[in-house]
């Protein structure tokens, strides 16, 4: 109905049947649209943190500075600020060892610290001992630093895992790991007797720690390829040497690296088997 | 003199529990005890306890299987009862701070047609008030069926304010009783004061109300006045008094507003598509008109008090603003756009198409199609994502809750130029259209309009320039702070329009405005309004709710509960929409009810023929 | 000829205080942010 035709609106009126189908009818429509949109978004769930307990019998030193690396993107939370966006200092590309050094020599520092690992614990469990310049909260001159401690709430590391990221941040310029691995854990050559085995393939994942990265059994972790219906992709020879070799073949959207590539020395021959089966036979 | 001495009788009492309430409300005296007991006792506990060192009472860590399930996912249930809650509530809490300035307008001005407007308006509210008691009443039901642990805790720590609030919700019941009841008894001279007054306190424990009910979502958000592990150790006015609660308490009074209007907006679209009079039909546009009007005016300054929420919650922390932003739930902020958009070319439209009223208008008709293209093209920036389709690794990549990825996303610069545009060019319909039927007489004219254009052309330029030197050319701080510069430039329109446009059109020239003389079509803006702010509404308070992950209370009561994660956006998207399809239902469900009661039954045939006599 | 001069005279004033206006507005707000500006506008830090 166009403007001209409503100066006679004397019983010229639709009827309020008609004009009630027709609005809800364009209400409904937009709301649809909306529902859309909404729809047509990449359709990701957020997870939950999960208390993964570390299993302190399969450590090695690489699967330490692996689990800092995890930690360091996701439990941390750290790279929500430490990018390349500029919010904090980017430690990823710095060299962090030699960074410490320098600011333990500055003279604004006022801490305990006395060397890179103790600064780099320090910096996470009380960030505002020394804020460095630039990146303090706004108005505090650098006194006050917008970082939270790392092992109070929401983050609440333990000190194994702030461990962990230290000696990730030690281990990625190639620097000397100086963190001890956590007691009972095997220091690689002075382990005597190996661990007893796992009796089952469900003990065997979480002894060797792959629901921490895979989703499977009740993990529903995404940092690495879920597993769950991996039986219908994968054949038992290519599990296989996705477990011996993970670098050989790289599942479409995970990057390479990622998984410790030292499995083949750290399980038995009957641990793998289960494993194997176990997930051959997971067809969703 | 009868009918003064009969007022008179309704008056005294009515005046009395006015002051008396009203004492209450300050808290500065307080007759009947209970407010300040409450939080007497409560310190002197307080105090006891931090004195003694006693043991406090961490917050409870329930595990998974202390939830109880009934078999549907009990997010999805409180999820549904709070949004419907919160719908009603803002409704009702939003129509009685309008209906009073138009009430005053009436008393002002002297035109009964603003008085009858504020009296509709009110009725529509009547029927809100139970439906929000009753969803209300269910959502504590289920939150207390649901979340044992975490309404335990809750309760601890809040204590007796829930009591105040209870008795609260009593005060608003008796207020909006006598102010809508009492309309027509206190309708002229002293009465009418009396009346405001009413309304004036109707408001006043309304406000009060939200702004208690806020305090328990704010401190879920922002924890204050507990320890690490949630042991109250301040008075209920630390833990009421966080961080967030009073950018909370501004954003959702501004948007209430916006959200009331518009809803009554839809009501008097639909009365006025089905007016069989003329007459009827005028009064129904013009009161869309004013609906609109609210609904528009306080939704302009909405953004700039989101603005200082999200600013808030990042000197909080950071973390939680990044998530809010910079993670997966910055997706929706690309549904935000296409809302926000809907919303500013609805109400656009809708200006437009109402300078059909008035002669007055054609000279500006000319413009229109300049602020379209602006509009439609800032619409089309800013809902473009950074990066508009994923590949596979890339949504892998996504992974957890945040990434860096779409980190800029929160802060684009260019996003911001086309949200500050679209504001400004919004205003500039809404100042178009108001000076349609006017022509100023004062001698300062030429100079005003002189000004208001360079005040336009400048801030246009300042906005572009912000957005694209700040944000292109230097680094991130300066990018974020910049933003504050073109909301600072667009404040500044709006401001200097408002200003402007009362002194220069004091004592102007009125043009005739023939009220009802618009198009049906124009008239599906005023639907489109409020279903776009009914479905925003729930998406922003999801993300609101979102930021806390899988904590019930931020950093002291994790969620263990099987729904801990935040969903996808689709599942999200599903949720809204039906809630507010619900919530469509329910309305109309008012608007029938308003309806109903303005119709009578003609008295059946046989009656009639009964009653002239003769008896078949 | 005395009014467009007077236009004239009206349109440049306005532009004048207003651009005024918003170059202490941009320094003003970036300055209560702790993001101080030079006198160009550019960023001091």
């Amino acid at each position: 109905m166009s403007a001209p035709e409503n100066m006679s609106a004397e019983n010229s009126a639709p009827s309020s049947g008609k004009i009630l189908a027709l609005s809800l009818g364009f209400s409904l429509l937009m709301v649809l649209v909306f529902t859309l949109v909404a729809n047509l978004l990449p359709q990701i769930e957020g997870e939950a943190s999960v208390e993964e307990e570390v299993e302190l019998g399969a450590l090695t030193m690489d699967s330490f500075i692996a689990l800092g690396e995890t930690l360091f993107n996701g439990k941390g939370t750290c790279t929500l600020c430490h990018n390349a966006m500029g919010r904090a200092p980017d430690i990823l590309a710095q060299n962090m060892v030699g960074a410490a050094e320098e600011r333990l020599a500055d003279s604004r520092y006022k801490g305990k610290a006395t060397d890179a690992e103790s600064y780099l614990h320090e910096s996470m469990v009380n960030p505002g001992i020394y804020v460095v310049a630039g990146f303090g909260k706004k108005g505090s001159n650098d006194t006050v630093s917008p970082m939270p401690a790392v092992h109070k709430a929401p983050i609440q590391l333990s000190e194994v895992e702030i461990g962990a990221i230290i000696a990730f941040m030690q281990a990625k310029d190639g620097n000397d790991v100086t963190v001890p691995l956590p007691t009972d854990a095997p220091v690689a050559e002075a382990e005597p007797e190996a661990p007893a085995a796992a009796t089952s393939a469900e003990e065997a994942l979480g002894k060797f720690g792959c629901t921490a990265c895979h989703s499977v059994l009740e993990s529903e972790a995404t940092l690495g390829p879920s597993l769950k219906i991996v039986g219908r992709k994968l054949t038992a020879e290519e599990i296989r040497q996705s477990i011996i070799d993970p670098n050989a073949v790289i599942a479409d959207g995970f990057s390479g690296g990622m998984m410790p590539a030292n499995f083949a020395d750290q399980m038995m021959v009957k641990e793998l088997e289960m494993i194997i089966h176990f997930l051959a036979e997971q067809k969703g | 003199m009868k009918a003064c001495s009969r007022k008179l009788r309704w008056f005294i009492p009515g005046l009395l529990l006015v002051s008396v309430m009203s004492l209450g409300i300050t808290g500065e005296v307080d007759p009947f005890g209970f407010v300040g007991d409450v939080y007497a006792s409560e310190a002197l506990v307080d105090e006891a306890l931090t004195e003694s060192k006693a043991e406090l009472k961490a917050a409870p860590k329930p595990t998974t299987e202390d939830y109880p399930g009934i078999g549907i996912s009990s997010r999805s249930i409180v999820w549904v009862l709070a949004q419907m809650h919160l719908f009603f509530g803002a409704l009702v809490l939003a129509v009685p701070i309008f209906v009073i300035v138009i009430e005053l307008i009436g008393v002002k001005t002297g035109d009964p047609r603003y008085d009858d407007m504020a009296h509709e308006f009110m009725k529509i509210s009547m029927t809100a008030y139970s439906i929000t008691a009753l969803f209300g009443g269910t959502l504590a039901l289920a939150l207390f069926l649901l979340y044992p642990d975490f309404m335990a805790y809750i309760m601890e720590v809040f204590g007796a304010q829930m009591m105040v609030y209870a008795s609260l919700f009593f005060m608003e019941s008796l207020f909006l009783y006598i102010y809508y009841y009492g309309w027509d008894a206190l309708r002229y001279g002293n009465s009418k004061w009396v009346h405001l007054s009413l309304g004036l306190m109707l408001n006043g424990v309304g406000a009060t109300l939200m702004v208690v009910a806020n305090s328990w979502a704010t401190f879920m958000m922002a924890p204050s006045g507990v320890n690490e592990v949630g042991a109250v150790v301040g008075n209920i006015w630390e833990v009421m008094k966080g961080p967030l609660w009073n950018p909370i308490n501004l954003h959702r009074f501004i948007a209430n507003i916006a959200f009331g209007g518009a809803v009554v907006g839809a009501y008097a679209a639909f009365k006025m598509m089905t007016a069989r009079t003329q007459e009827l039909r005028a009064h129904y546009d013009w009161m869309g008109y004013t609906s609109n009007f609210i609904a528009i005016l306080a939704f302009l300054p909405l953004p700039f008090a989101g603005y200082w929420l999200m600013a808030e919650i990042y000197a909080y922390s950071q973390q939680m603003g990044i998530t809010a932003m910079g993670g997966i739930l910055a997706w929706l902020f690309i549904v935000q756009a296409v809302l926000i958009g809907t919303i500013l070319l609805a109400a656009n439209y809708y200006l437009w198409s109402g300078m059909s009223r008035c002669e007055g208008s054609r000279r500006y008709d000319g413009y229109i199609k300049y602020i379209a293209f602006v509009l439609v093209v800032g619409f089309l920036i800013w809902v473009t994502p950074h990066t508009l389709i994923l590949t596979a690794s890339e949504v892998a990549a996504l992974g957890g809750s945040h990434h860096h990825l779409l980190g800029p996303l929160g802060i684009m610069p260019a996003k911001n130029i086309a949200v500050n545009l679209m504001l400004v060019f919004t205003f500039l319909s809404f100042q178009l259209y108001g000076r349609s039927n006017k022509i100023a007489t004062v001698p300062w004219a030429d100079m005003g309009n002189a000004l208001m254009v360079a005040i336009y052309a400048v801030a246009i330029f300042n906005i572009i320039f912000a957005g694209v030197y700040y944000g292109y050319f230097t680094n991130t701080v300066y990018k974020v702070g910049s933003s504050v510069m073109q909301v600072g430039s667009t404040l500044t329109v709006i401001i200097a329009g408002v200003v402007i446009d009362a002194l220069m059109y004091k004592n102007a020239k009125l043009l005739p405005v023939n009220w009802g003389n618009v198009s049906n079509r124009s008239q599906y803006a005023l639907f489109a309004l409020p279903v776009a702010f009914t479905w925003l509404m729930a998406l922003m308070g999801y993300v609101r709710s979102s930021v806390r992950t899988d904590w019930h209370i931020y950093t002291i009561m994790k969620d263990t509960s099987p729904d801990n994660f935040i969903p996808a956006i689709g599942y999200a998207g599903n949720m809204m929409t039906m809630v507010t399809v619900l919530f469509l239902v329910f309305v109309l469900f008012i608007f029938w009810i308003a309806n109903l009661s303005g119709q009578k039954q003609a008295p059946p045939a046989a009656a009639v023929t009964a009653g002239e006599g003769g008896v078949a | 000829m005395t009014t467009d001069k007077k236009n004239l005279k009206i349109w440049i004033i306005a532009f004048a205080v207003v651009l005024l206006y918003y170059y202490g507005l941009d320094h003003f707000i970036m300055s209560v942010q702790g993001l101080p500006l030079n006198l160009n506008l550019t960023p001091a830090q």
